[in-house]
């Protein structure tokens, strides 16, 4: 909640901001032009490093510094609460439907599937409302190389990010009776020959040579680890996606250079679910979630979180997860997932602790702009 | 009807019975700490069969780093070694189906030769545990039987690493295959589903035959090399050099399997390497079987008269085919069938005329024979594997069971 020193302290005079209470940039309105600064209790930069009594200085969008200090003549609106990065969840299909699944075929690894993103979709702004600013949008699980995922703004409807990731399905989910191949083996000679036969700057060169990260899907240890071996076999780099019972296979995982992205899960799931996470976290292996709001609801990614905290996790850990990892899973760790300087300004304002369930989120800011005001009735 | 009876009853005793050749728990359990790795132990039993027809009474076996490395015969147990009665060579399930479902077939084409079943397997499946504990240390794995020729099967270890890779023995490669009614049951004729590639494939054992002469003809007749992958692995199954492991439960399939070998070698392609899977009746045709050398692995006895493909397996089929001279192994198979284990397939076996050496054989050494590990595993001989399973009484009888098994060392059942 804004307070009343920044109501009577703001200088903000942005020609978009006619909100009558707030002289924060209105929701809705396009980036500011102009310099503003945010002063809130706690801010938590993403990598583990909270500033107290923080300041963060946002120029055209971007970031500009952030610590105890403003420059001259810029000033300070502060907030009561606490200021995260804007969360970013891995698989997201609002709005999708099921034009990311081009179901005649296994493979077409040059898909684009930022082509299936609709960004005026309604329900993009419940994700804004719980502090996603960015999601991977990615081809449907059931093809094996269904294409390019995209990382996109459900804030802005901006893609951020198109051909971010190779996506690939490797578990029994591409699989089925019907279309070719049907079976295990088969997914590995198809997609070895697809690899093998890939034209130099089409994306699974580029993931053979490192310059395009894939998003694995494997499911069980069994696939899991055929997976991992395939991807360092073929120098790739990125993440495994649903590995979700891994811990007593981390050191395969460790050894591909992979990453885990863990789907949806709740209090109540199994012990060795929860011991996955906890032997990443310990192997220093970076893992995030998949927001999968389109099938879980928008608070998902952030009950996973806390479900794992309840579990041994460290609220470090968890918003690494929810924020910095992700960007750097998805090949956009060096502009988002973290409060510092040059990144764009994707920012949440909490209630409260971001990975506390009881925090709710108060304020959104989207490459500066102010997308999002839980006191004028936006959803939550 | 009896048979079923039998089996119950039999499981009942076998519940019941007591295991007093293993020493009361904590008697020993201070000292029996092995080695960090937990593959190094001394096993005494009463008697050890060890599948090469001597029978070692009284002896310690010594097991280092996986391996068998000493046998004494006539001592008595020592305060550290673990104790049964009886200790037999860890059984070796030709047949074995643990976790080959449809994904471990490619079915949008019905000849793939190169496809390996290694990557249809789940190491952490629960089904290897049970599988270790019936006293099986060694499977042969086939991808599933809706191809024709189906792709190459996998020798592994059913304990031990939870890495695939470790747990796979070298042995002989075996491309696997099917001729009867399971490739072609699902298959729906040319005016069936259009959309589908099932309505190419064979719907009759016809055209199941025609496909295996089709691909190993089309193999026979390519150039030796750059015919591509499938062409490559048929050259070498044409050339004996591959095996062939071919399920056929009825007469006119295994009959089937022995003329298409037979028309290879007339052709002048080879000489194919044949074992029959699931060879049901296979002691309808002895001659056959015998004049073309080739090795037979059973399925489960029926529990209801007939195996799958309505073939007739009575009791005595082992023993026929002991009586023919052909080498034959028995199996669980998918475990579905007759209790589901080995030991009850050897039980059964013996019911219907073989001995207790005999039945031994034929889950143990004859089909490490046909897999090709009998370096490794198969028998109690110094050297080898210590794949052991540790019998609370005569093995097979229906009071007798596991209590013990070790799988290279791996303590996968502790009778402790």
């Amino acid at each position: 909640m804004l307070t009343l020193t920044l109501l009577a302290a703001s200088v903000l005079t942005a020609p978009t901001a006619p909100g009558a209470g707030s002289l924060l940039p209105t929701a809705g309105a396009p980036a500011s032009a102009d310099t503003f600064a945010l002063r809130a209790t706690s801010v938590h930069i993403g990598d583990g490093t909270v500033v107290s009594n923080g300041i963060v200085v946002v120029k055209d969008g971007v970031i500009q510094s952030v610590g105890n200090a403003a420059p001259d003549g810029v000033e300070v609106m502060d907030v009561e609460g606490h200021i995260a990065p804007g969360f970013i969840g891995l698989r997201e299909g609002t709005g999708v439907g099921s034009e990311n699944n081009e179901s005649t075929r296994k493979l077409t690894p040059t898909a684009d599937v930022s082509r299936a993103f609709n960004p005026e979709h309604p329900s993009w702004k419940h994700l804004v409302a719980q502090g996603f600013t960015a999601v991977v949008v990615t081809p449907s699980s059931s093809r094996i190389a269904g294409g390019t995922a995209a990382v996109v703004s459900p804030a802005t409807g901006e893609i951020l990010k198109r051909r971010a990731m190779v996506s690939l399905g490797m578990s029994s989910r591409s699989l089925s009776t019907g279309v070719e191949p049907t079976s295990y083996a088969g997914l590995y000679d198809h997609l070895s020959k697809a690899f093998a036969d890939a034209d130099a700057k089409s994306p699974l060169a580029m993931a053979k040579a490192g310059a395009m990260p894939v998003l694995i899907e494997a499911v069980n240890r069994a696939e899991v680890m055929n997976a991992a071996r395939f991807a360092k076999g073929l120098g790739l780099k990125g993440a495994i996606l649903g590995a979700s019972r891994s811990a007593d296979i981390v050191d395969v995982i460790k050894d591909s250079g992979l990453s885990v992205v863990f789907e949806p899960v709740s209090a109540g799931a199994s012990r060795r679910v929860h011991e996955s996470a906890l032997a990443l976290e310990k192997a220093g292996i970076p893992f995030a979630f998949t927001a999968d709001a389109n099938r879980r609801g928008p608070a998902a990614m952030r009950m996973t979180a806390a479900a794992f905290m309840r579990n041994g996790l460290s609220p470090k850990t968890a918003l690494s997860a929810m924020t910095q990892n992700a960007a750097d899973i998805a090949g956009v760790g060096e502009t988002h997932g973290s409060i510092a300087k040059g990144k764009s300004a994707d920012l949440v304002v909490w209630s409260g602790n971001p990975t506390d369930l009881t925090s709710r989120v108060l304020h959104v800011f989207a490459a500066g702009s102010h997308v999002h005001d839980a006191s004028a009735g936006d959803a939550r | 009807m009896i048979l079923t009876s039998f089996l119950l009853s039999g499981a009942a005793a076998a519940l019941a019975a007591p295991t007093a050749s293993v020493p009361a728990a904590g008697s020993l359990a201070g000292s029996l700490a092995g080695p960090s790795d937990g593959t190094s132990w001394t096993v005494h039993a009463e008697k050890v069969y060890t599948s090469t027809g001597e029978t070692i009474e009284n002896a310690l076996i010594l097991v280092k780093d996986g391996k068998i490395t000493a046998i004494t015969p006539g001592v008595e147990a020592t305060r550290d070694s673990i104790s049964a009665k009886v200790v037999t060579a860890g059984m070796v399930d030709a047949s074995a189906r643990v976790n080959t479902g449809l994904t471990s077939v490619e079915q949008s084409s019905e000849v793939t030769p190169s496809i390996d079943a290694k990557y249809g397997i789940d190491p952490f499946d629960v089904r290897w545990a049970r599988l270790a504990k019936s006293g099986v240390t060694t499977t042969f794995i086939a991808p599933l039987n809706q191809n024709v020729v189906g792709g190459m099967g996998v020798i592994l270890k059913t304990a031990g690493a939870a890495d695939l890779e470790k747990r796979m023995v070298e042995g002989a490669d075996m491309i696997c295959g099917a001729i009867g009614s399971q490739p072609s049951q699902r298959n729906s004729p040319a005016f069936g589903r259009p959309t589908s590639f099932y309505n190419r494939r064979p719907t009759t054992r016809m055209g199941v035959e025609w496909e295996w002469r089709s691909a190993l003809f089309e193999a026979g007749q390519a150039a030796a090399d750059g015919a591509g992958k499938d062409i490559d692995v048929l050259q070498d199954v044409l050339a004996g050099k591959i095996g062939t492991f071919v399920q056929a439960y009825t007469t006119q399939d295994i009959r089937t399997a022995v003329f298409l070998k037979e028309e290879m070698m007339k052709e002048g392609f080879g000489t194919m390497n044949l074992v029959i899977d699931c060879g049901a009746e296979a002691w309808k045709e002895p001659d056959l079987l015998t004049r073309t050398n080739t090795a037979v692995v059973l399925p489960p006895f029926p529990s209801q008269g007939r195996t799958r493909d309505s073939a007739l397996m009575p009791l005595e089929t082992a023993k026929k085919l002991r009586d023919a001279g052909i080498t034959f192994a028995l199996s669980a198979h998918d475990g579905s069938d007759t209790a589901g284990r080995i030991d009850v397939q050897a039980g059964l076996a013996m019911r219907g005329g073989l001995t207790r050496e005999e039945a031994l054989r034929a889950v143990t050494i004859t089909p490490a024979q046909i897999l090709g590990i009998a370096n490794r595993a198969g028998t109690v001989e110094v050297g080898k594997d210590a794949d052991l399973v540790l019998w609370n009484g005569e093995p097979f009888e229906i009071t007798s069971r596991p209590v013990g098994v070790l799988v290279g060392g791996t303590l996968a059942l502790d009778p402790r």
